[in-house]
Formats: C-alpha cells, sequence, structure tokens
C-alpha cells in the first residue's frame, strides 16, 4: 500500500465497495429470481509499480473481464475480472442451464456482461453518490486479459492507487470468486478520500 | 428534449439506435429498428416508451432507465434474462434474439436522456447453440467410446484369466500324460509301446500348441520399446532347443534392435525347418551388417516351399498339408508378428544349400543398435 493511504481510507473504501455490491447483489437477485450472495472479502490499495512487482510473476491468465471507462472529476476504470471457466459456471447457475460443458461461449459472454455491469454500476453508483459530480461513460466492454494488461492498458502513473477488492459469489451450492479493480488516474483517489472524509 | 438530428447518420446503421428523453419519450428511432419492430416510426416517435411497451414499468427496468436517464452508468440487458425492452420479430413472427444497451447522452442543451441501443443476436444464438448441440454430441460420442474401451478392457482381462488357466491346466495334463505314455511306452509289448508312442506325439503336439499360444499372447502384451539385444544369444538360445541338429551358425557379436523375443523367431523358423525337413536337414544362419542394419538369412535344404504357397504360410493356421508333418501353423504367425513388431518384414527365397529345387531361405533386416 502507498504510505500516504492508511487503514482508515481503505476501511472508508471498503464500506463504500460492500454498499455498492449490495446494491448490485439486490438487482442480480430480483432479475434472477434466485439467491445470490455476494461479498467483499478483501481490499487493498496498492501502486501500479508495487502491483507490478508482487502479481506479475503470478498474472499470467486470461481473466473473462467486462470493464466500464469514466471520465470526469474521477477519471478510471472499473472492471470485474473472473476466470472464464468460473464465469461460465456463474452464467450456467444464474440463467438455471442445468446441463453442459461450461465453456464462455458468445450467449454466456452476453449474459457475463450484463451481471459484470450490474456489479460495476453497483460500485460506480455507490462512489457516485460520495462524488456528487457527473461522470462521462464508456459503453461497457467485454475483453479476456489479464490484470496487469487491464492496468497497463489504462496507462497510469506510479503514484496512483490502485483498488483492488476480491469479491466472492455465492449461487445455489456454487461458489465463485471474482475481482472488481478499480484502476484511478492522477489524483481521481485522493478526491475520493477528501470527499469521503468530508461527509 | 435531446437533439435527434446527430442521429440521423445512424439511419443505416445495421444495430438499432433509439433515443429517449428524460420523460421516457421515444425522440428518434433509426429504419433498421423500424424495420424489427412491429411498428412504425410515426406510432412511436413523440410517445412514452413505457406507454409503447408497459412491460418496461416493471421495476426491473424501470429503475434501471432511470437510474441512466439521470446520468448513471451505462446498462446492458442481455437475451438471456430479459424480455426484449423493445419486441423485434423476424419474418416468420418469432421473437428475434437481442441485446439492449443503454447509455446516459446529453444534447447540446444539456437536458439528459438515454440512448438504446439494440444489436441482434438472433443468428449468433442460432449458431451458438448448433455449437453447443454439436459439441454435446461429440462429447456423448466421445463418452460412450471411453465406455466401449473399459469394457474391451474388461473382457480382455476376463478372457485373459480363462486363457490362462486353460494354459496351466491343459500343461499339466500334457505332462501327466507324456509321463505315463513314457512309462507304456517301456511296457516291451509292441501293440501298447506303438498306441503309447502316438499319445506321446499328440501330447506334444498339444504342448507346442500351448506354447504358441503363450507366445503369440507375449506379443500382444509387449508394447514396450525395442531395446539393444545379442543376435548372438538369441540364436544360440533357439539352437539349445535343437541339441544334436544340424545347425551351422558363426558369432557375429552384432546387436540389434528387438526385444527378449528375438529367439522365438529363430526357434520357429529353425523349428519349422526341423519339422519339414526331418532329422537329416541341414540349417544355416547368417548374418550380414549393410550400414544401418543387419540382415539375417535362415535357410536349410529341406524340401522348400512351392512358390505359389510361400505367400500364405505366416497366415495364422496356415500349414503345408502336402509336404507331412502336421502341425497348428501357429509358428510362422508369430515370426511374421515379431518382426513387423521390430519395423521390419519377412521374406521368402529359394534357399542357396539346397540341392536344385531344395530348401528355402527367410530372411529379414533388423535396426543396428
Amino acid at each position: 500500500m502507498p504510505e500516504k493511504y492508511s487503514e482508515t481510507d481503505i476501511d472508508a473504501v471498503r464500506e463504500i465497495l460492500n454498499i455498492g455490491i449490495g446494491r448490485a447483489a439486490g438487482m442480480l437477485n430480483r432479475i434472477t429470481r434466485s439467491h445470490i450472495t455476494l461479498t467483499v472479502p478483501d481490499v487493498e490499495i496498492i501502486s501500479p509499480k508495487e502491483f507490478t512487482e508482487r502479481k506479475k510473476s503470478q498474472d499470467k491468465e486470461s481473466l473473462a473481464t467486462v470493464r466500464l471507462e469514466f471520465k470526469g472529476e474521477f477519471s478510471g476504470t472499473t472492471a470485474v475480472l473472473f476466470p472464464p471457466e468460473s464465469a461460465a459456471n456463474l452464467v450456467m447457475a444464474i440463467t438455471g442451464e442445468e446441463t453442459g460443458t461450461p465453456e464462455l461461449d458468445s450467449i454466456r459472454i452476453e449474459t457475463l456482461k450484463e451481471v459484470g455491469n450490474i456489479i460495476i454500476n453497483g460500485v460506480m453508483g455507490s462512489v457516485g453518490n460520495i462524488i456528487k459530480s457527473p461522470l462521462k461513460y464508456e459503453i461497457p466492454a467485454y475483453n479476456e486479459e489479464s490484470i496487469t494488461n487491464l492496468i497497463t492498458d489504462s496507462g497510469i502513473l506510479e503514484e496512483d492507487g490502485i483498488i483492488l477488492a476480491m469479491t466472492k459469489f455465492s449461487v445455489a451450492d456454487l461458489d465463485v470468486q471474482g475481482t472488481i479493480v478499480m484502476v484511478l488516474e492522477t489524483g481521481s483517489m485522493d478526491i475520493l478520500l477528501e470527499k469521503i472524509n468530508s461527509i | 428534449m435531446p437533439e435527434q438530428e446527430p442521429f440521423r447518420i445512424t439511419e443505416n446503421f445495421p444495430i438499432g439506435i433509439c433515443l429517449i428523453d428524460q420523460n421516457f419519450v421515444v425522440t428518434y428511432r433509426n429504419k433498421i429498428l423500424e424495420k424489427w419492430s412491429a411498428n412504425k416510426n410515426s406510432e412511436i416517435i413523440g410517445r412514452s416508451i413505457l406507454e409503447c411497451y408497459p412491460h418496461l414499468k416493471d421495476r426491473l427496468y424501470l429503475e434501471r432507465i432511470k437510474s441512466v436517464l439521470k446520468g448513471g452508468p451505462p446498462d446492458i440487458f442481455s437475451s438471456q434474462l430479459h424480455e426484449p425492452l423493445i419486441p423485434s420479430y423476424l419474418p416468420n413472427g418469432k421473437k428475434r434474439t437481442q441485446t439492449f444497451t443503454l447509455m446516459p447522452y446529453n444534447g447540446s442543451d444539456r437536458t439528459p436522456g438515454a440512448l438504446i441501443i439494440v444489436e441482434d443476436v438472433t443468428e449468433l444464438r442460432k449458431e451458438v447453440e448448433a455449437y453447443r448441440r454439436m459439441k454435446d454430441q461429440a462429447i456423448t460420442a466421445l463418452n460412450d467410446r471411453i465406455e466401449a474401451e473399459k469394457e474391451v478392457l474388461r473382457a480382455n482381462e476376463e478372457a485373459n484369466l480363462y486363457l490362462d488357466i486353460l494354459l496351466h491346466d491343459i500343461n499339466n495334463l500334457n505332462s501327466i500324460i507324456l509321463g505315463y505314455s513314457g512309462l507304456l511306452e517301456e511296457s516291451g509289448e509292441k501293440l501298447t509301446a506303438d498306441f503309447a508312442n502316438r499319445i506321446s506325439l499328440a501330447a506334444k503336439r498339444s504342448a507346442g500348441i500351448v506354447e504358441s499360444v503363450s507366445g503369440i499372447r507375449k506379443i500382444r502384451e509387449n508394447n514396450s520399446e525395442l531395446i539393444p539385444v545379442s543376435l548372438d544369444k538369441a540364436v544360440h538360445d533357439a539352437i539349445a532347443h535343437f541339441k544334436g541338429s544340424s545347425i551351422e551358425f558363426s558369432d557375429t557379436g552384432y546387436k540389434v534392435m528387438a526385444d527378449e523375443l528375438l529367439s522365438d523367431v529363430f526357434l520357429n523358423i529353425i523349428g519349422n525347418s526341423l519339422k519339414y525337413g526331418g532329422e537329416g536337414v541341414e540349417i544355416k544362419v547368417t548374418a550380414k551388417d549393410s550400414g544401418s542394419h543387419i540382415e539375417i538369412r535362415i535357410e536349410d535344404d529341406g524340401p522348400g516351399i512351392p512358390e505359389e504357397k510361400r505367400d500364405e504360410i505366416f497366415d495364422r493356421f496356415s500349414r503345408i498339408k502336402s509336404t507331412g508333418p502336421e502341425g497348428k501353423g501357429l509358428g510362422l504367425y508369430i515370426v511374421k508378428s515379431l518382426i513387423e513388431r521390430y519395423v521390419s518384414e519377412i521374406q521368402v527365397t529359394d534357399s542357396e544349400i539346397g540341392e536344385k529345387d531344395r530348401g528355402i531361405a527367410f530372411s529379414f533386416v533388423l535396426l543396428k543398435a
């Protein structure tokens, strides 16, 4: 964690994410009429440099990624990433598909895009309530890429923070673990923390 | 109201475009969307999308549409989880499968609205479903095959068990028969000794069959890699079975790529020569280095094999009926199987040591170790 972020900062970010994720879970439950629980067991804020040193060696895997870029007073990319087979299993559980192999084909990707986008929207809605200034969004996109790729792609500077949060889905008997990554442009993390502190 | 003019460019886009203002009023729809949906643009534009498509008043849709209209993040409505926001139909009347993306949009007058992007995935869905069916069929076929192979394996194991029991028990009985017939042969009574001799011969043939069947089984079961083997040892091991016979062989020092069954090749060919040529037959085994291979030749001066019969002698249960002794015809079948295992083939030609038309020669090459 970059030194400038304290435990209190992380707790505040975790709280915002939890609220957003809770909202997303409620929406998914209503859409699918199944009981989906979503939790955020782990949150950390790290610098891209630290991330590269710590994760690069173990971050080769291509993950099923739904990402949303936003610009404004608060700019960056929020993404949800799943291992492809877990993503296929998650979609199959949500849509109630009972047979077939867990392969992430175009139909399942389309559904995963909606599910990922609901989670992202939950988080962004929660952040938006704090930021209180309009943001401009790009069209949500689906890719298969590693977290390192996602971070490199965003081209952010070394001193900025990356919010990494683990998410855990439970649908029926299935437990799927995914990652929420929020890569913020220079100054955005400071703005978020400033607004949180001013509440 | 968001301006619709900039959207005229999307008029002929292959994706559906619909614009609604903050009051849910449809302000623009492009041509493809008009074509897909059951309504003319003139029936829809200027009316609330909630009136046109009342299912959108359901909380599931309404909350999310409102959020986008307020400038919130874009939203996606996928075909697997929802009824279409804007129902569209194929020429045959069936519903199209479509994905809807809602993007917040502000016109130049800053009034909020939402852009609805409609992607038609009907054909894609059909293709994916066909692919899934094909894949599931392939997986089922593969599983069936795995099951069938397991069944074959199980049946083989069972057959092997029966074969083990049979071979073991027949061998035991053969030994008993040979023991008693040997005693009877020494009884001193000519007729009894004659009958006993015939019994002994039959028992020896029976033992020969058991040995051949065991040999074939060993070849079938032995899937190990070829290893360097001493040619001299293999030939000597075979010759040791025929003490008193005239077999010429000079040590070569060659090593060839084969396995522990190599001596069975010589054992069967020499045994065949002795069976058909009688005790006085002369046999010669030679080997020649030809660079990467060793050329091996086993020939005799026996009665020979007519040319038209030479192709058949390696078939299972084939034997040269007109030339005397009976056998089960498994010996040369074993030879051929082994030579094939050593990645080679066996040739049958005239012998160089037999007089005139007499004699036969078996030759093959083995990879040098």
